[in-house]
């Protein structure tokens, strides 16, 4: 995985301790927010996303890449 | 543009054709949400799927309309409410074209609420390759054609470069292909009949303006290829079939219908146009629902009709579909349904009467948007029947 | 003044405006002070006549699209100044219409 900016303290101790930061629900609330997970299951070719429990909190690399791809997503 | 020059015919249930090739009304938002759609996922050459069905579509109008000229193609584009493309520069070798207007290069930003990363108008470059072509006597994929500049990241026309290229494999259309076996849908609504509707509504000159463009209802229009959707469509999901997302590309298609809904019938609904044709026979919601239906069943998409309607539930049967009919004609008999921008349709039909209380008027802003899309109650879509299954009609229930 | 000016909401650029009339205009005066440049048509909407103007690539307007209300749609490719021109000389030529 590359890193495109630098990481905040937070997410580096998170990184280290392997503390996740949020769940699918928290980062796509809503009915909104489920169509957005579609579209990033698609972006990141990623089918079993919609299958994980969506209160479980995430692993943080994995937040990272889906933070990424909702970004992408969300332009034009 | 003179409107006479491409006699566009309503034919059978609802189907609207012009040269052998079938058209269909949609709006900015659906072309925006559509493209963004099948373009998510890397690596299934989509890309060049939406251009080759723009050239096989544009192909195929022009040598049904028997016209060689670049004059004639350019005027269509205007007349369908693509915007101004000028094709003078074409020769049998290739060369630039531009746009000076564009439904793709500047109309899908308002859809978008975002800043585009990449050029929009994918379906421009398909179209100056399949017209060149055509012209050139060429194969319908006989140019390559390259966006070199898109008012859609900020150039101030549209460029399009054309290469001639020897082409092995060429898309073709499939005409107007099948069409249902009901001859007549049933009336279920008896307040105005479906030829007063039409007239009606083919009377308001939905045709490109003199810039191309075809604003109206609070969107902006395209009288479209329902060729160009339905492969964009099925090919997405047909590319999509061993990734294990095959299911979620069918949500976002419903999606994609329900986001044209919302905008286009909330539009109609809002429009003074509707209040000239329709508020003085629309004493109810549910009335209101069959009145929509009535205008949706001039738009090309086929017949529908409301068997059912409630605040809790309704029945939609659908008479030739384009999209179940598009379906069958390209691929054979369906396994499952496949009228996704019709289902995402009804949501958004149902949910803008009986969430959003849309025969009021609310501005139809992204506040609203959100709020019905979020509301607790809001309807689901199921396809029950399809056409492209061998049914008689299509059919799909919402309910809550 | 005997109209009002509102912003269209449902026009996605802020291209569109109604205008609100106290009494009917005078349309044959309207169509004198529009000028020649603009191509006169009219559609029939149900029961309502709506007389429609336009100006190529710069504007178009409806008379008549409800009781008493008129729309005024600015073009893509007229620039803002010529949006800003063109709209002045619009309501002018209403003004005249309605004395």
């Amino acid at each position: 995985m590359s890193l495109d900016r630098v990481l905040s303290v937070d997410e580096v101790v998170c990184l280290a301790l392997r503390i996740s930061m949020a769940s699918l629900n928290q980062i796509f609330p809503g009915n909104l927010g489920r169509l957005k997970l579609l579209r990033v299951v698609l972006k990141l070719g990623m089918p079993e996303l919609k299958h994980m429990n969506p209160n479980q909190s995430l692993d943080p690399m994995l937040e990272r890449r889906i933070r990424q791809a909702l970004n992408e997503v969300e332009q034009g | 543009m003179d409107g006479m020059r491409f006699p566009v015919e309503t034919l059978g249930l609802g189907r609207r054709g012009l040269a052998g090739e079938p058209l269909v009304y949609h709006c900015n938002f659906y072309n925006y949400w559509l493209q963004k759609t099948v373009l998510l996922v890397d690596g299934l050459g989509m890309e060049e799927v939406i251009q080759d069905a723009a050239a096989a579509s544009v192909y195929a109008c022009l040598k049904g309309l028997g016209v060689t000229d670049f004059a004639q193609a350019e005027a269509l584009f205007s007349a369908l409410g693509f915007g101004l493309i000028d094709l003078s520069s074409v020769s049998a070798d290739g060369g630039m074209v531009t746009t000076s207007v564009s439904h793709y290069g500047q109309c899908l930003d308002a859809a978008a609420g975002a800043p585009f990363a990449k050029p929009q108008s994918r379906f421009d470059a398909g179209y100056a390759a399949g017209a060149g072509a055509w012209a050139h006597g060429r194969p319908s994929s006989g140019f390559r054609a390259a966006i070199q500049a898109c008012m859609s990241v900020g150039a101030d026309q549209g460029r399009i470069s054309l290469v001639g290229r020897a082409a092995s494999e060429c898309m073709t259309t499939y005409g107007m292909g099948n069409s249902g076996r009901v001859h007549r849908a049933p009336e279920t609504w008896a307040a105005i009949s479906q030829e007063r509707v039409d007239e009606a509504v083919h009377g308001l000159g939905l045709t490109g303006n003199e810039e191309g463009l075809i604003p109206r209802f609070g969107v902006m229009l395209t009288q479209h290829f329902a060729h160009f959707y339905n492969r964009l469509s099925y090919e997405f999901l047909r590319r999509m079939s061993h990734t294990g997302m095959r299911m979620a590309g069918e949500h976002l298609l419903i999606d994609a219908g329900y986001r044209c809904a919302f905008h286009t019938f909330g539009g109609i609904f809002n429009s003074a146009e509707w209040d000239a044709l329709m508020k003085p026979l629309v004493y109810s919601r549910e009335a209101g629902a069959h009145a929509l239906a009535s205008i949706v069943s001039t738009l090309g998409w086929g017949h529908w009709r409301l068997v059912e309607i409630s605040d809790r539930r309704a029945i939609l049967r659908l008479y030739d579909d384009y999209e179940s009919l598009g379906f069958q004609s390209m691929y054979g008999t369906a396994s499952r349904p496949v009228a996704f921008l019709a289902a995402g349709g009804l949501g958004g039909l149902m949910n803008l009467l009986y969430l959003g209380d849309i025969l009021d008027k609310p501005d139809l802003d992204s506040g609203y948007f959100e709020r019905v899309f979020e509301h607790p109650d809001a309807f689901n879509v199921h396809q029950t029947k399809s056409i492209a299954m061998g049914d008689d009609y299509s059919e799909i229930v919402a309910d809550r | 003044m005997s109209f009002k000016r509102f912003a269209d909401p449902a026009c996605q650029r802020g291209l569109t405006f109604v205008y609100r009339l106290q009494h009917p205009a005078a349309v044959e005066v309207f169509a004198q002070k529009i000028g020649a440049l603009a191509q006169r048509s009219q559609q029939t909407w149900g029961e309502r006549s709506v007389d429609i103007w336009i100006v190529p690539r710069r504007f178009e307007c409806q008379f008549g699209v409800r009781n008493l209300e008129i729309r005024f749609m600015h073009r893509f490719s007229a620039t803002a100044r010529q949006r800003e021109a063109d709209q002045q000389r619009f309501e002018l030529a209403l003004s005249e219409a309605l004395r």
